[in-house]
């Protein structure tokens, strides 16, 4: 299995009036396929940030993000070129909507789609609309529980409903590597243990690679096979965490109850503490 | 506000048919629909007590009818305008002109508003002007219009598009730039650019904002015309007003200004039920 991502020592410095921010410094890390890797980190630290970059919405101040390996490196070649989006060229090229997926922190729905509509708009965005879609759309739809609310308003649906939009809008874009931006905090606790587990199945059985950021320990420890954690801004390494959870058939929700589920919760509260 | 209000009434006597309703809930209900018949029959009562009051005041002289014009007499002016179609005519040039500057506030106002949108320097640059001109009152630049437009109705276009167009950019742009960061964000994500930012989140969540924004345009734009009138007009309501006073008939001039009342409400009517259509 190659590298799914590589992350080549980026650094990154917002520029504003009042000074320079150094949010991401030195950072280096690989992604394998098919791997679900969780980053937790002090709030404010860089994280979100760092999806923007690999997303491509920012190009890194130094170093370089390689993707699929084959990929040319997402290089800050223009200083000028602050965003991607300004510059018709590139989006084509290298559209962050191809091979990113990204779910943002709040599921963005927009309230004048109905949830199909919602789920079509990036393949509207990316001219990809065809009949074959349709069909997936549909099937994706059935198997997360959805089909009776294919032609509903997102105020019509629940936190847990809207946040499975957002998966299946970003799914169907087919792209190798999720990007999840606590995904899952604006939900409340329960809805936020079914919806974990929900959308950890839903990555899992479509074999993606993830990247998920949060501030829960126990949320990275049950869905993450390794966790980075990242120190407080600017943000690198502090050190990274395999999980091996002996349990069978696991979900987050089951894997909190695996033996190991504990020290691996205190060794990653430790790393967080100093 | 009307919308409301009729969804209340549909509810009211679903909720008073439902025989599941308590006795107390109804006992509300009739109180609260008495209520708002009173508020009507009050509404109603000023109006025909003025009409009358005005009616019977001039009948027995208390005020002079040639000079505050009485019902009776611009009713028969009315009538006799009707006759002959005249006041059709200048009623209906009023409707053309208000209509149309409307339509050129509505779509020009969107496209600058879209052009700002897109060109934060241009919008940084022309920002002070557009408040400035949006404060200036127009009336001080309608008789330069006639100077340079002539004595026509290109003057009374411009001017009420002069009217309404600063205020209907402004709102536009201001709108356009406080749609949530997050939506724009996920446009991007998908991998859009600018141009689908705007045509997917942008006007389609300034729906609602651009049809209120209509509401008040179709006011501005009939005063923009009226002041036009007044100054360079052969024809329309602004117009029959100005000559009517010139020329002391002010039965003339009273029944253009109810025709303006009337022409004034129905359009903020027909623009007020599109909006409950289209939101
Ligand atoms: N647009 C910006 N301009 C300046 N500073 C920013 C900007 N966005 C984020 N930052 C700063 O960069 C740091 C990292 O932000 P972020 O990546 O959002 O943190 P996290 O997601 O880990 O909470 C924060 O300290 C924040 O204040
Ligand atoms: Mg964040």
């Amino acid at each position: 299995m190659g590298e799914r991502l590589v992350i080549d020592n980026i650094s990154y410095s917002y520029h504003n009036l009042d000074g320079e921010t150094l949010a991401i410094k030195d950072l280096s890390f690989k992604v394998a396929e098919s791997e679900f890797v969780a980053i937790v980190g002090p709030s404010g630290c860089g994280k979100s940030t760092l999806l923007s970059l690999i997303a491509g919405l920012i190009k890194p101040s130094s170093g370089s993000i390689y993707i699929n390996e084959s990929s040319k490196p997402l290089k800050n070649t223009n200083t000028n070129e602050l965003i991607g989006v300004d510059n018709k060229n590139n989006i084509k090229e290298k559209s962050p909507g191809n091979k990113i997926g990204y779910m943002l922190q709040t599921d963005q729905l927009l309230d004048w789609r109905t949830t199909f509509e919602n789920v079509t708009l990036g393949l509207e965005i990316q001219d990809k609309l065809t009949n074959e879609i349709y069909e997936t759309i549909e099937e994706l739809l059935n198997t997360y529980g959805l089909r009776s609310f294919k032609n509903a308003k997102p105020s019509e649906l629940s936190g847990g409903m809207r946040q499975r939009v957002a998966l299946i809008r970003t799914l169907v874009l087919e792209p190798d590597i999720l990007l999840l931006d606590e995904p899952f905090s604006a939900l409340d606790y329960q809805t936020r243990l079914e919806v974990a587990d929900d959308i950890w199945t839903i990555i899992r059985k479509e074999q993606k690679t993830a990247l998920l950021v949060t501030h829960d320990i126990s949320e990275a420890v049950s869905m993450a096979d390794r966790i980075i954690v990242l120190t407080g801004r600017p943000a690198t390494i502090k050190s990274i965490v395999d999980i091996k959870l002996t349990i069978d058939d696991k979900t987050p929700f089951r894997a909190r109850s695996a033996p190991e589920f504990k020290d691996y919760f205190n060794l990653i509260w430790k790393e967080l503490e100093h | 506000m009307n919308k409301k209000n009729q969804n209340n009434k549909s509810s009211y006597i679903e909720q008073i048919n439902n025989p599941n309703t308590s006795q107390a809930h109804k006992l509300y209900l009739l109180t609260h629909y008495k209520r708002l018949k009173r508020i009507r029959f009050l509404q109603i009562l000023i109006i025909i007590s003025f009409i009358a009051f005005w009616e019977i005041a001039t009948y027995f002289k208390i005020i002079d009818s040639f000079v505050f014009s009485s019902p009776s007499r611009f009713i028969k002016t009315f009538i006799k305008m009707s006759m002959d179609g005249s006041i059709f005519y200048h009623t209906g040039i009023t409707l053309s002109e208000t209509f149309l500057s409307f339509a050129i506030v509505v779509v020009v106002g969107i496209l600058i508003a879209v052009l700002l949108w897109w060109n934060d320097s241009i919008a940084k640059v022309v920002e002070p002007y557009l408040v400035v001109l949006n404060s200036l009152p127009k009336s001080a630049l309608a008789p330069v219009f006639i100077v340079w437009l002539g004595n026509n109705m290109k003057t009374i276009i411009v001017c009420a598009v002069s009217v309404a167009i600063f205020g209907n950019i402004i709102n536009l742009f201001t709108a356009f730039n406080e749609v949530e960061e997050g939506k724009v964000k996920l446009i991007r994500t998908l991998g859009g650019n600018k141009k689908d930012i705007l045509v997917k989140v942008i006007l389609p969540s300034n729906i609602p904002v651009i049809i209120s924004n209509m509401k008040v345009n179709i006011g501005a734009s009939l005063v923009g015309v009226i002041i036009g009138e007044f100054l360079a007009a052969k024809a329309g309501l602004g117009y029959l007003i100005i000559y009517g006073s010139q020329v002391f008939q002010l039965d003339l001039v009273i029944m253009s200004v109810v025709i303006l009342c009337i022409v004034a409400t129905g359009l903020y009517q027909l623009l007020a039920l599109f909006e409950r259509k289209y939101t």
